[in-house]
């Protein structure tokens, strides 16, 4: 197996004094998709802050060949790619000018785009399904097609590494399924994607793996069928599940609280 | 994105040509009324009196109208790329009026002249109390409401300070000085008033302009931005010190001025598409634009006291501020930012 595109070892976020995110290490590897589950307040959001350089971290971080030391802001912004939660735009811009803001790790101080920038950003349009949309100003867009641009603007970094928070909050069934689609595909085409994921039947479907988050520390990482089973589904998140099949394989159904 | 870039383009140059038809206009217009040949030929040879008219006093003023106008649209296309909000001006922030209260100190009690370099550095300082407090309050992601809220505070503060140089003045004649800071004019510049603030006007350009990846980026709120390299104190520290140096110089030299920053944005902003980086040079050319077409307004209208221009600005300013928040009052109302 090549070496690991994400190295976290004894990761460590601190936010006013309290330790949000405590020691957790794990690794992400080229062509995986990764669900981060937990309950509220277990530290994910803050965990991937810290990965994307938003937060402050102590331990040790390593991209790829990179080392923590060598990685300057931009550097790192080439090689991870953050969807933070609750995609916003502040201005009514065209789509197509929303998804080249992916490619600034690239660009230079104007923030002018290469033919290979416009390359990035025709494809990332293009694996979102938002082409069409490219001259609209992004506000007038509904939610599903809103989500797909933010995703589009994330996949025209070209970052080897891709977190997302909850990228399928607040969607349709049906948005769901394409978002989960499109970053899985991300993965299968050379990247290490990690979603936060709320839904454990959408995890075990589309991911390969699961890292388990509760009170600030790592509490499993495995395949979903260990990570996700009702057993730990009950320990972790205080919920009565039962194994579902859907024919295209067995997925958890939260019942009720415990 | 290339017919965006065209229809900059296109903006740019009739800004240019609208620039200088007013830059001739403001040098024919005053108490002696020039044609435009008059003007110009007064203006290259500079005999007679109207060459002592158009070069010494014409203008003097007309250049400061256009850096000033140009200083303040700039300031407030940056300052709402920062708080990615169309209502950010500085003005609203309490800045001019703080400026002013620092520089009306400074003269009243500082016994030093008008053309000091003590009294645009006393405007910067203000400035920067109120810009920089304002922008530490609103934070990481305060709302627009605390913002306002902050602004106001900074806005009224400032002017209980300028209340109290009034209260406290040794003599009218300082009064008298303190008003001109209040009301904004450009009457009776002389190019060493622009020789003195000129500088501190291209070193705000410069802060304002190196943020431009920035701007573009906090289209996605500021944790994506910082995701994308942004570095976010740096670009906080260079807009509030463009917006203090830029303000600060302009209110020293030409008194309170507001609400450029506010209209000079919201009129291009549709032509480069909302871009939030691509938005700063047209508001500079358009706040020229307003100050300049506002300064030749105040000599136009015959009045025994010359109107000031910034009590013309706050009247055209203030109703247009209001359309604004009738317009987006769902907006405003719905969003948690």
């Amino acid at each position: 197996m090549s070496a690991p595109l994400l190295t976290a070892d004894a990761l460590t976020v601190r936010l006013g004094g309290r330790t949000i995110v405590d020691h957790v290490s794990f690794r992400l590897q080229r062509g995986e998709m990764v669900a981060l589950v937990g309950p509220n307040g277990a530290g994910k959001t803050t965990l991937l802050r810290g990965l994307s350089g938003v937060e402050a971290v102590q331990g040790q971080l390593t991209l790829g060949e990179l080392g923590r030391a060598d990685v300057s802001l931009l550097e790192r912004a080439k090689r991870v790619a953050y969807l933070p939660q609750g995609h916003v735009f502040h201005w009514p811009m065209q789509v197509a000018a929303v998804v080249a803001l992916g490619r600034l790790p690239h660009a230079d101080q104007f923030a002018r785009l290469s033919p290979a920038d416009h390359l990035a950003v025709t494809n990332a349009m293009a694996a979102a399904g938002v082409t069409q949309f490219a001259e609209r100003a992004v506000t007038t867009l509904s939610g599903g097609e809103q989500a797909r641009v933010a995703l589009a603007r994330v996949l025209a970094t070209e970052a080897k590494v891709i977190l997302a928070d909850e990228p399928t909050v607040s969607l349709d069934p049906r948005h769901q399924l394409v978002v989960m689609d499109l970053l899985r595909r991300a993965a299968r085409a050379g990247s290490a994607v990690m979603a936060v994921v709320h839904d454990l039947t959408l995890a075990t479907r589309f991911c390969d793996r699961v890292l388990v988050m509760d009170k600030g520390k790592l509490a499993g990482d495995d395949v979903p069928a260990i990570a996700l089973s009702p057993e730990r589904i009950a320990a972790i998140f205080g919920v009565d599940a039962v194994m579902v099949d859907t024919g295209e394989g067995r997925v958890p159904i939260a019942r009720h609280p415990l | 994105m290339k017919a965006t870039g065209g229809r900059t383009i296109g903006l740019l140059a009739a800004l240019t040509v609208l620039l200088a038809a007013l830059a001739i206009i403001s040098l024919m217009v005053g108490p002696a009324a020039l044609s435009p040949r008059a003007a110009l030929a007064a203006l290259f040879n500079g005999e007679g009196p109207a060459g002592l008219i158009v070069r010494d006093i014409r203008l003097p003023r007309t250049l400061l109208a256009l850096t000033i106008g140009a200083t303040l649209g700039l300031s407030g296309a940056a300052l709402q790329g920062l708080l990615r909000n169309p209502l950010a001006e500085p003005a609203l922030f309490g800045a001019p009026q703080s400026a002013a209260a620092a520089a009306s100190l400074v003269i009243a009690f500082g016994l030093v002249p008008a053309t000091s370099i003590a009294v645009p550095v006393a405007g910067i300082a203000g400035a920067l109390v109120s810009v920089g407090g304002l922008v530490a309050i609103a934070g990481r992601r305060a709302g627009l409401t605390v913002t306002l809220l902050a602004g106001l505070a900074f806005a009224a503060f400032a002017g209980a300070l300028t209340a109290l140089i009034l209260n406290l003045a040794p003599n009218p004649f300082i009064a008298l000085e303190v008003v001109f800071w209040l009301l904004g004019s450009l009457e009776d510049r002389s190019i060493d008033h622009l020789v003195i603030a000129l500088p501190f006007f291209i070193a705000s350009w410069v802060l304002l302009a190196l943020p431009l990846r920035a701007y573009r980026a906090l289209t996605l709120g500021e944790d994506a931005a910082a995701s994308l390299g942004v570095n976010l104190a740096r670009t906080r520290l260079l807009v509030v010190a463009g917006v203090a140096v830029g303000v600060g110089a302009a209110v020293a030299v030409a008194g309170s001025i507001g609400f450029i920053g506010l209209v000079a944005p919201h009129l291009v902003r549709r032509t480069v598409q909302s871009d939030p980086a691509r938005v700063l040079l047209p508001s500079a050319l358009v706040g020229a634009a307003l100050l300049t077409a506002a300064d030749i307004a105040v000599r136009a209208v015959p009045a025994a006291n010359e109107l000031k221009v910034g009590v013309v600005t706050a009247l055209v300013g203030v109703p247009f501020f209001l359309a604004m928040i009738f317009r987006e009052r769902r907006t405003l109302e719905g969003s948690p930012a």
